[in-house]
């Protein structure tokens, strides 16, 4: 499907802004299948922009750069893989969208590195006004920071829009079967990878029955997510109600224990 | 200062026409900060976030960029505490989560709007100290669970193609940004209580947060992963698919959990998780090429 001049503008917009929200305002952040939507509305094929966002949003959970890790770039990875797979007019099968993204979003970790050393020059640039008591330039140079960001969402992006498809055609025509089918068979398996690396960040070792529960709700009861997350809330309130309750009396009994520790 | 969204109408960075502040007898400052002002930090703290975040100082220029006008109000017409005022923000090493930063942040401007100077060490102590707590508690709430629970809802939904739970997501959030806004006055008015009286119930809400993510997570391991084997075993006539006849009897999606159970035992191992992706593409491969998986 060919893209006419206006939706090419408004994705690389999108792409865009959305890298900059990421860091700076944080307003949408890492509701990648918020934005995956938003591409496939303005592609003309709201589907595909859900489904694959939604892959992607499942693959990337626990990707969270926190305190300052560089982290895989799975929004920028989902906006890619929508647009190949809007544009490349077969949009039921997203596998070479996603393969593509997925290696988007490995490449801008090592982005990521480059923006945070870019930083460093930003700062320079901040802290030399404000020895010279240039105010207004100071809080200016600030937004240098803002401004490189939206240029690394929207640069790859305007390169993905012109030549993206031309791109994967070239691979596809190439591409043997088995390694069409085996990237269809990753597509179930990738989503995994974000569900062990939040099992990580998570008490997994503690409360691991509840997993099991969860599992137990979808498999043998055929629960939709929701359901679950309700039974799950249920079981939380309960959880923090008598434990909370328990502390009020035991508290002071802690508080002994922890001073005698420290006697010792 | 009042009235202005990012920026004090009445407060200009260039003249420092204001009175130089005289301490009081005790060496202390009369506080000068207003709701309005504590507003106008939080707001451009929105605007920053962790957008300056580099290796040595992290996030100390948005920070800095945050209280530009409250400190500017506080040191009044003397520009030169106002220049070292803003060195020193820039130079105070500073990294938490975003959407609370400003309760640290705004308790650090009390300990400033009322020792000026002098309270600079205390009040980067303070950052300093409770940067870690905080964002300990601040990761959990504001990006490991959200992204789970609602992340995962949404993403579900998503891919059956219902915007439903993208849209709850962003009403949420929404909510939770409204509340940031602001959130330098309970800094600066709870200061350092809010933190440290909570701590301990904070706790058991951390657990009973984790309950209702574990949970979900546990489904979308049933739900969302899709691993299935075309082979059959052929004694003769008989015909049995491994996947319909064996595996789904013994556990459904067993070999889900058995994937899971691997990249989890990987990753905390340490192994680089661009590497698990690629070594899963490649076994993918390899499977559908001999007809192993489909």
């Amino acid at each position: 499907m060919e893209l006419n001049a206006f939706q090419i503008i408004l994705v690389v917009l999108l792409s865009g802004l959305r890298a900059a929200d990421m860091y700076s305002t944080q307003a949408l952040p890492f509701m990648h299948a918020l934005w995956c939507w938003l591409v496939g509305i303005v592609l003309g094929d709201p589907m595909a922009g859900l489904v694959v966002g939604g892959t992607i949003q499942l693959m990337s959970m626990g990707a969270v750069g926190i305190g300052g890790a560089s982290a895989p770039d799975y929004g920028m990875a989902g906006m890619v893989a929508t647009v190949l797979a809007v544009t490349s007019g077969n949009s039921s099968d997203i596998s070479v969208g996603l393969a593509v993204g997925v290696a988007v979003a490995m490449l801008y970790v090592q982005l990521d590195v480059i923006f945070k050393i870019y930083n460093s020059w930003v700062f320079s640039v901040i802290r030399s006004f404000a020895v010279k008591r240039d105010y207004p330039n100071m809080l200016r140079s600030f937004f240098l920071s803002h401004l490189y960001l939206f240029m690394q969402g929207a640069l790859p992006m305007l390169l993905v829009l012109l030549f993206g498809r031309q791109a994967v055609d070239a691979v596809l025509a190439v591409m043997p079967a088995w390694f069409t089918a085996g990237l269809n068979v990753a597509a179930g398996i990738l989503p995994v990878t974000g569900f062990a690396m939040l099992l990580t960040f998570m008490p997994f070792n503690k409360f691991w029955y509840f997993a099991v529960a969860g599992f137990v709700c979808a498999a043998y009861l055929n629960l939709s997510v929701l359901p679950i997350a309700l039974i799950a809330m249920v079981i939380a309130i309960c959880y923090f109600k008598i434990h909370s309750e328990g502390v009020a009396a035991p508290a002071a009994g802690a508080l002994v224990d922890g001073g005698e520790l420290e006697d010792e | 200062m009042s009235k202005g969204f990012l920026k004090p109408a009445d407060i200009s960075p260039t003249d420092f026409k204001e009175p130089i502040p005289t301490p009081l007898p005790n060496g202390s400052y009369a506080p000068v900060l207003t709701k309005e002002d504590l507003d106008i930090c939080s707001r451009r703290m929105c605007v920053m976030d962790t957008v300056s975040y580099a290796y040595a100082t992290q996030n100390a220029p948005c920070a800095t960029y945050a209280s530009f006008y409250a400190l500017r109000k506080i040191y009044g017409g003397d520009e030169d505490a106002f220049n070292r005022a803003i060195l020193n923000q820039l130079d105070c090493v500073f990294n938490a989560t975003p959407p609370v930063s400003g309760l640290i942040l705004g308790a650090g401007l009390a300990i400033e709007d009322t020792g000026h100077e002098a309270g600079q060490q205390a009040e980067n102590d303070l950052k300093v100290g409770l940067m870690g707590p905080v964002s300990g508690i601040g990761d959990v709430f504001i990006w490991i669970l959200p992204l789970t629970i609602l992340g995962s809802i949404a993403g579900y939904m998503a891919m059956e193609g219902n915007p439903v739970g993208i849209l709850s997501w962003v009403a949420i959030w929404a909510v939770l940004y409204v509340w940031r806004m602001q959130n330098y006055n309970q800094g600066y008015n709870a200061g350092v209580q809010i933190i440290t009286t909570m701590a301990d119930k904070l706790a058991v809400l951390t657990d009973a947060a984790s309950i209702l993510g574990l949970m979900v997570v546990g489904s979308l391991i049933y739900s969302t992963v899709a691993i299935h084997t075309p082979l059959t075993f052929a004694f003769g006539d008989v015909a049995l698919p491994i996947q319909e006849g064996v595996l789904d009897l013994i556990f459904p999606n067993i070999m889900g959990i058995g994937v899971t159970a691997l990249v989890y035992r990987l990753i905390k191992k340490g192994t680089n998780l661009s590497l698990i992706i690629l070594g899963i593409i490649i076994v993918s491969c390899a499977c559908a090429a001999f007809g192993i998986l489909a």
